[in-house]
This record gives C-alpha cells, structure tokens and sequence, in this order.
C-alpha cells in the first residue's frame, strides 16, 4: 500500500508534464485547425486542395510517425527539445483533425447572417471575428473537446522518444523498482481519469450546445442519440466522417 | 535510402498486425455489444466498464502493460502478439459501439413485421435485422479501422519488426530521417486514404438508405 | 451632405444582373425622392428581391449605375473596390425577409454591434442609442434576449433597430413581414408606418397591399426582370388599368 501511494505521488511531475503537452499540442493545433477550416471554405480551389493535401497527410500519417518525422527529421536543420517536438507533432495533428470539424462548423453558419453583417457594412475580418468565430465556438466545443481527448492519450507516444510524460515515468520507476505492473497500472489508472474528466466535460458542453441551439422536439432524441453515440460521432469526426465530408 | 524490400517486409508484419487485432476485436466486440444491449443492468454495466476501461487508457500504455507488465506466457513475449491483443482490445470498444449502432439503427417495427409473419429468431436476425444493420456496422467500422492501421506504428516502440519498426532502425543507422518516416507515411496513406473514401461512400449510402426508411 | 439641387436620395440606373444564363434583371431604373417610399410588388420570380439586393450590393449588379444623393457609387463596369461598398451599405440599410439577427448575440448586442465596428461608436455610445431604437420598436423588455428567445415579430424589429442604428438615408425592406406569422405582422407593420411618417426614405418588396396603399407613395410593379407598371399607389393598387397587375393585386387582396 505504501509502494503504491509512494508511486502515485512521484507520478504525479509525469503526469503534469503530460497534461502540459497536450494542452500546448492543442493551444497550437486549434487555431491552425481553425485557419485550415477556414481555408476549406475558401472559394480559391488552389487554397482548398493545398489544404485537404495537408489535413489528408497528417490526418493518415500515425501519430508516432509524425513525432519520429519532426524529431529525428527536423534535426538536420534546428535542434529540437523532446517538448518541442511534441508540441509541433502532436499540434499538427490535432489541427489536421479538428480541420474538418471547423470546416463544417464555419459553413453551418447561416449565409443570411454574413449578409446581414455585410449589409450593416462589417469588413471581412469583422465578419470573421464577431459573426463566424463565436458561432463556431459555440457549435464546435463538443467535438474539440472529443480531439483533446484523443490529443491527451497521444501524449503518451512521447515515451517513445525518451520524454518523461506520465507513460516514461511509470516505467522508470519501474525499472528502478523491479515492480513494473504496479506503477503502469497506477499511471493508466490517472489517463482513465483524466480522460473521464474530460469526457464529461464534453457531455456538459453538448448540453450547452443543445440549449442554446436544440428546439425542445429534437432534445429527447439528441440525449437518445447522445448516449449510444457520443463516443462513436467523436471518432467518426476525427477521421472525417459524419458531417465531416471534404468536397473540393 | 530505404530498401523497398525491407519496407514490404515491415508492411507484411503491419498487416499481420491489422488483421489479427481486427479479429480479435470482432471476438471480443460481439460479446461486449450484447451485453451492452440486454436489459439487466449487471451485464450492462459490464459491458459498459469494458468499453471506459478499454479506450481511456492510451493503446501505447496497453501494449506497455501487456509486454513488459503482465506475464502472459507467449503474448507477453511476442511482440507482434502482444501488439495484437492489445491493439484488439482497443478497437473492441469501437467496434462495439459500430455494433450496437448497427442494430439500434434497424427500427423495431421491422423485428415486430417479422414477427408478424411467424419468422423464427434465427430467420429474424440473419434475413431481416443483419441485413440493414451490417452495412451501418461496416461504415463505421471501417472508419476505425483506420485508426486501428495507424495505431499499429505503436508496436514498433515494443519491438514488433513492422514499418515503423524498420524506418526507425534505419534511421539509427544513417539513413535520412526526414526522407525515411515521410515514404513510410506515404505507405500508410496508401492504405489508409483509400480505405476513407470506402468509409465515407458506405456512410453515404447508410444515410441515404435512412432517410429514405424514416419518410 | 446635403444637396442644394435637391437630387434623388437614391438613384438606380439600368440595372441588369443574370445568374448564368437566366437574366433575372433586365436594366431597371428607378428615382427615389428623399423621404419618399416606394412599394415593389411583382410575381415570385420577377426579380424583385434581387433588384433590391443588388441595391445595397449583396449582388453585384453586372450593369448599370447607382447613385446616392447625387454622389456616384457605382458603375458596375468599373468594378468599385470594396471600400466603397462598405461606405455603400453605411448609408443604404437593409431589411430581410428572414431576419438574420445574429444568433451568437443579444438583442441590444445586435443593434450596437456594427455601431462600433462600422461607424467607430464608443461602447457607451452605441449602448444609449441601441437601448433608445429598441424602446422605439417596442421591445425595452427583451434587449437581453437572444433571437432564438424572440418571436418572428420582435426579431424583425430587433433587425429594424440594427438597421435604423446606422442612421441609413435609405432603407431598403426585403418582404420584411412573409416570415411572420399573421398576428404578429400588424407590430412590425406598424414600426414601418412610424419610420415613413416619420420621413424615413423606404424601398419595400412587400406583398402586404394595405400596408402599400397606406405608407407608399409609388408602387413599382416588376414582371420577368422588367419594369411592368410604375405610378402612384392609389392608382395603381386600387385601380390597375392593366390586367395582369389587376388580378395581381385582387389575388393579394383577397378579392376573387
């Protein structure tokens, strides 16, 4: 009992480091994932299909591979901390993912309310900033939450290339140890709860989006379908399918 | 540079790996959709726990916890064998969820119409519920066996001699990084993006099938 | 700005816009006086709605000129850059059919929005005035209120506010009551009537012929991307000479 509390506290630098990761990963992939969503409606067909080449590769190439690409790869031109890395991998991948769920978001806005902006003479970038973002903030929370999630269990790839996150942690107190079952359970035990924590904010945020845009009639089935399918619509958008659709 | 036989050797072992955590995750999905689906709470809430505990730990910490954690005689010892267990319990939760989508997507007035016209439980299941539900099942299913490909790079890290597996070696060696993990990438997206337009054409078609069921 | 020789507040010449092949407008022309109100009524598919879209540019017509107070704005041969379009639309609102209040905001953020975005108010500015139009349209007890919380009717005046917060010299109406349900006309009809007693110059694609023989001054009457008919109210909408605007207007008004 001891040797289990004893681990559970120096997993815990671990798994700060891990939750750091993935929140710099998302600070940077959610404006990029915002920008290339944004190119995705773009009325340039060149913009669109340099786009949908990117979000294809990033969204296809395995995570770790990415990690390995900007690692060992980006080495030959600048020296790159395990951090470093980790932001610039794990940040692109989450933009190529949470790319379509913009995408789709920002062209759900009603084409009516762009017009009313325009005809009260609001710039493009006035129309982006007050008309379109909250829109899509308001929509989009949900699913980005679903991506952070998957960003956050990403992190632990970075065990891979020698990064002391929650995973490389667990296993070098093991190896210190000669106990490695104890602390790796221990530190799947803090992923399931960090995990669950942020699924139920996803849960809190659906509600908030059903409120402020559900019509009584549709709120029975949207909990119905909520239920069965909250995990299942998650990952559907992170590979682009459901609503996220890309046609050139 | 990377030698082509090589990587065809590295795609062989992915595969293997694919296809096997893909079968042991149709095993264990099947159970898990079932009881997921009954009216006692107990097996509900099993199946429930299942499905938490499978994806709320990173696929990486369960190949980390079966090879160097657990001693599961010849799964703890294979690489390749721990990968696809542990990859296969991952995707179980999914596959479960595409499962149970499927069959909740099949209205109850074609069970009752069925029924109606004195099919057994047998007949009712494999000549009027799977048929509608199968492909809805495929759709998503084939969604997540992307991600299940993908996933498959992670047991390189336990020593599983697959794509990745090789690039990094050849990296170590002097191969050119950059130049190396981008064509083994380009390897996955040859899988990977055909096997996402399969997906979305099948989703496609579900949908319209839907729609044209609910009018 | 005021101009001496009196010209028209707003002045469309030859306007003609096609969507691919399909002309919907065939070079149409049109003075409005300051102060006046002009009445569009037509068939659906006669090109009124695009005539007076192409009016605070949201189309951009292919030809003609367009000309507010005197000033040329327009030549659409000239291609005009987007600056001017922009200081277009500060001086020509508009009105739709379907409200397009801005979902993400409240009543009062509606109205003061472009206030301070487009005309550069200060926050307190732009609050006094937007509180101010909204106890004019009648709705001091909904200015926190989100579209989505409103009516048809007290949307449509949230957009009248938004619209009048510009100080616009002409407000064009895009059938600004088809949306609403009949009950709740009558608040936003009667808005309008307050504006054009009140001098406001108007434009109203409307299919409400009472509300026209009442507030309009001219009827416009457009059939297939042309100007059918153009004259007083009275004469036209009571006693149309020509046929087709007669039994145009008896089907609206319900005579058979």
């Amino acid at each position: 009992m001891q040797f289990v509390l004893d681990t559970l506290v120096e997993l815990i630098p671990g798994l700060w480091v891990s939750i750091q990761m993935a929140a710099v990963a998302i600070a940077v992939g959610i404006p990029l994932g915002f920008g290339a969503g944004l190119a995705l409606n773009s009325p340039s067909k060149a913009l669109r299909w340099i786009t949908i080449t990117l979000v294809e590769i990033f969204r296809g190439f395995p995570a770790l591979l990415t990690l390995y690409l900007v690692y060992f790869g980006l080495t030959n031109i600048v020296t790159l901390g395990r951090f470093t890395a980790v932001m610039i991998a794990f940040g692109v991948t989450t933009a190529a993912y949470t790319a379509e769920i913009f995408r789709a978001s920002i062209a759900s806005v009603p084409k009516g309310q762009i017009e009313a902006a325009q005809s009260v003479a609001l710039s493009r970038g006035q129309i982006t900033s007050r008309i379109i973002l909250p829109h899509v903030l308001n929509i989009a929370v949900p699913p980005i939450i679903g991506i952070a999630i998957i960003t956050f269990q990403g992190t632990a790839l970075a065990y891979a290339i020698g990064a002391r996150e929650l995973l490389g942690t667990a296993y070098s107190i093991g190896m210190i140890q000669f106990r490695v079952l104890e602390p790796l359970l221990l530190a799947a035990l803090l992923y399931l709860l960090v995990t669950s924590l942020m699924a139920w904010l996803e849960i809190l945020a659906e509600r908030r989006v059903a409120r402020l845009t559900g019509t009584n009639g549709n709120r029975v089935r949207a909990r119905r379908r909520n239920r069965v399918g909250r995990q299942l619509r998650r990952d559907d958008r992170a590979l682009g399918l459901a609503e996220a659709r890309i046609t050139p | 540079m990377l030698d082509p036989a090589y990587i065809l050797e590295g795609l062989w072992i992915t595969i293997q790996i694919w296809f096997g955590a893909l079968i042991v995750s149709t095993v264990l999905a099947i159970p898990v959709a079932m009881l997921r689906r009954t009216k006692n709470p107990g097996a509900r809430f099993l199946g429930a726990l299942w499905a938490w505990i499978a994806r709320g730990i990173p696929p990486i910490a369960w190949l980390i916890i079966i090879f160097f954690g657990l001693s599961l005689g010849i799964i703890s010892a294979v690489p390749v064998l721990a990968a696809i267990v542990g990859l296969g319990i991952v995707n179980s939760a999914y596959l479960g969820d595409s499962i149970r989508a499927g069959l909740d997507s099949v209205p109850d007035g074609q069970r009752e119409g069925a029924a109606s016209v004195a099919l057994n439980r047998w007949d009712t299941l494999f000549r009027v519920v799977l048929p509608q539900a199968v492909p809805v099942m495929l759709a998503s299913a084939a969604a997540y066996s992307i991600t299940l490909l993908k996933n498959t790079a992670i047991a390189s890290i336990i020593g599983a001699n697959e794509l990745v597996f090789y690039a990094y070696n050849a990296v170590q060696v002097g191969a050119d990084p950059l130049l190396s993990f981008f064509t083994i990438g380009l390897v996955y997206l040859a899988f990977t993006v055909p096997v996402g337009i399969i997906a979305r054409w099948l989703d496609t078609r579900v949908r319209r099938g839907t729609v044209k069921v609910a009018h | 700005m005021t101009n001496p020789d009196g010209a028209p507040a707003l002045s469309a010449k030859n306007i003609c816009k096609s969507f691919g092949d399909k002309k919907i407008l065939r070079g149409i022309s049109v003075d409005v006086a300051k102060g006046e109100h002009i009445a569009i009524i037509g068939p659906s598919g006669s090109g009124k709605s695009t005539f007076i879209r192409c009016l605070n540019l949201l189309e951009m017509p292919d030809n003609g000129t367009l000309r507010l107070d005197g000033q040329q704005v327009l030549d659409a041969e000239l291609k005009t850059p987007t600056r001017s379009v922009r200081s277009l639309r500060k001086r020509v609102g508009m009105v739709f059919q379907s409200f397009n209040l801005f979902s993400t905001h409240t009543a009062l953020e509606n109205v003061s929005l472009a206030q301070r975005l487009a005309l550069g108010r200060t926050r307190d500015e732009s609050s006094t005035r937007s509180e101010e139009l909204l106890k004019r349209v009648g709705l001091k007890d909904h200015m926190d209120k989100r579209p989505g919380q409103l009516s048809g009717g007290q949307q449509q005046r949230v957009a009248i506010a938004r619209t009048l917060a510009m100080d616009p010299e002409v407000i064009l109406f895009d059938e600004p009551t088809s949306a609403i349900d009949p009950e709740m006309r009558v608040e936003v009809l009667k808005v309008m009537t307050e504006l054009a007693e009140g001098g406001m110059t108007m434009m109203m694609v409307t299919h409400e012929i009472e509300f026209a023989k009442q507030a309009a001054d001219r009827v416009m009457f457009l059939a297939d991307g042309e100007v059918m008919e153009m004259g007083p109210s009275g004469q036209i909408l009571t006693d149309p000479e020509n046929e087709r605007i007669r039994r145009f207007v008896n089907a609206l008004s319900g005579v058979i």
